[in-house]
């Protein structure tokens, strides 16, 4: 399954690039490092570079909408905010049932998560085959070792994805 | 604005293109008829009432004579496209509005589209001010839209959680500023009534002045300002509980790591002085019926333990009667909970929970 890097309209960015336009210049940078690096570490798979980036009371919530899931929409804690993240993220990648065709291996949508500016801050976008499948926005709070995640918003519901694959919110 | 439109019957299908929404305007023909676009029910506003609630347009113009038809046309294609400029002027500031009030993208180009569909059917040149008369139409719309929608939110499946708005071209959505944005403020926005929020975001995100604010939600000024400072103190009630509880979280967390560790400089730097260490203990191991006072005893008596208590113990963050708390399990079963009570010199207060009966609590709490 191919996954690719976190980039911004295909190029790979750093948490120290300015490329927000103008407008954006009171980006808080610990905020967006930590989107950046809550991204690059689901891309990953990596449960303790996720746990890295969540405040010990981290909240966990999903829009799913009216699509039903086995996963919880909820998670509370480093531990079950990891697990639940990095399965939706799973999820996300997967086209479910492979359909492998007569010979040769089965192929995968990819999926590829982009830095975008969500309701004023940093936040990811989520594409599988050029399709928008989720945008995750989130809050942070200090801790004793410094700025962490304490609340993300997941939508996947469809039906409020919508715009962001109207033609030209999406690169190429 | 001086024009007056003579013919009604103005010529349907102006094409207004618009790179962020709409493209193909219906004919004005079609009068007041809201056109929605294909939406699941979760976006049925009722269109009805939508109506009915927005600001009046005028009566319509009399018709000319028969023979200055021609340059009437002409003129009224002129007042048409006159009245697009000065909308595509506003339209940014209108979906700000729209988009703050509902925290839906889908709902909120709606409403922008049905005051578009107002603004050309109206008589232009009975409004004196028409970027105020397009905020008001479409904040009205959105009071009205948000009524019946209140509803539809609380018995959603899941958490309701706002359409994700995508502002890489325009960080504020056109505001002042990037107020009432954000999904933690979209959310708190939730609480109020739909003219309390109307009211507080045309103030904070649009800086309407407050006699302005008082026309739109047609109230009088100073019950306008009380609306205001309700919604403030309203929603900083909600912050500063979400603040206490962010400073017991760091004080929790500070708490346990120097707990763990067993260091005694680090515990008493965090008490206040005359900290107490009280436990429900119930005769289970561990715990000291006697409460413990004083900063340097109870750092000690935390730290004597610190070998071998946190072992094996995982570390939960659970919320108890609205503060948040830490419940350690073993083997998925919540043995000890623990709470602190912050003063303005540290810690006063230790709370460790290990009586089985009020653990069922925390156990229901945390799930």
């Amino acid at each position: 399954m191919e996954r690719i890097t976190i980039t911004r309209d295909d190029q790979r960015i750093s948490p120290d690039d300015q490329w927000m336009g103008p407008g954006h210049e009171r980006v808080d940078p610990d905020h967006r490092r930590l989107v950046l690096a809550l991204g690059a570490a689901c891309e990953s798979g990596d449960p303790a570079a996720v746990a890295a980036t969540l405040h010990p009371a981290v909240t966990l919530l999903i829009d799913r909408g009216r699509h039903a899931d086995p996963l919880p929409a909820t998670a509370h804690g480093v531990a079950a905010s990891t697990v639940l993240l990095l399965a939706l993220f799973d999820d996300l990648a997967a086209a479910g049932p492979a359909t492998p065709p007569a010979t040769g291996p089965a192929t995968r949508p990819a999926m590829s998560i982009r830095e975008r500016s969500v309701n004023g801050c940093a936040g990811l976008l989520v594409t599988r085959d050029a399709r928008a499948v989720a945008v995750l926005t989130a809050a942070t709070a200090p801790t004793a070792a410094g700025p962490a995640i304490r609340t993300l918003w997941i939508v996947t519901s469809p039906a409020k994805l919508q715009h962001w694959n109207a033609p030209g919110s999406l690169p190429g | 604005m001086s024009h007056v439109i003579r013919d009604t019957d103005a010529r349907p299908g102006l094409l207004w293109s618009d790179s962020d929404h709409r493209t193909d305007m219906p004919s004005v023909q079609k009068g007041l008829a809201v056109t929605k676009r294909t939406a699941g029910p979760d976006a049925d506003a009722d269109a009805a009432s939508v109506a009915d609630a927005a600001a009046d347009p005028a009566p319509a113009a009399e018709l000319a004579p028969a023979d200055d038809r021609a340059s009437v046309a002409g003129q009224a294609a002129d007042d048409l496209a006159q009245a697009t400029e000065v909308f595509s002027a506003v339209r940014r500031r209108l979906f700000g509005i729209a988009y703050r009030m509902l925290g839906t993208v889908s709902e909120a180009e709606d409403i922008v589209q049905d005051v578009w569909l107002r603004w050309q059917t109206c008589d232009r040149s009975a409004v004196l001010d028409p970027p105020a008369f397009l905020a008001t139409a479409t904040t009205r719309l959105a009071i009205n839209v948000l009524q019946s929608a209140r509803s539809r939110r609380e018995t959603y499946i899941g958490p309701w959680l706002p359409e994700p708005v995508n502002t890489d071209d325009d960080p504020a959505l056109g505001a002042e500023r990037g107020e009432a944005l954000g999904f933690a403020m979209l959310l708190l926005l939730e609480k109020l009534t739909p003219t309390e929020r109307a009211a507080y975001v045309l103030r904070e995100a649009f800086d309407y002045p407050y006699p302005q604010i008082a026309q739109i939600v047609q109230l009088k000024e100073p019950a306008t300002r009380q609306l205001v400072s309700r919604a403030r103190k309203h929603l900083a009630g909600e912050k500063r509980i979400a603040v206490e509880s962010a400073e017991q979280r760091r004080l929790l967390t500070a708490f346990l790591q120097a707990a763990q560790q067993g260091d005694v400089t680090a515990l008493e730097a965090l008490f206040a002085s005359d900290v107490v260490s009280y436990s429900d203990g119930n005769g289970v191991k561990l715990a000291a019926r006697i409460p413990i006072l004083g900063r340097h005893r109870v750092a000690q008596f935390i730290a004597a333990f610190s070998s071998h208590f946190w072992q094996g113990k995982t570390i939960e963050w659970v919320e108890l009667n609205g503060q948040p708390a830490v419940a350690l399990a073993e083997d998925g079963v919540v043995t000890t909970a623990l709470t602190l009570t912050p003063g303005d010199e540290g810690i006063r207060q230790v709370m460790w929970m290990m009586s089985p009966a009020k653990l069922t609590r925390v156990t229901a709490a945390s799930a």
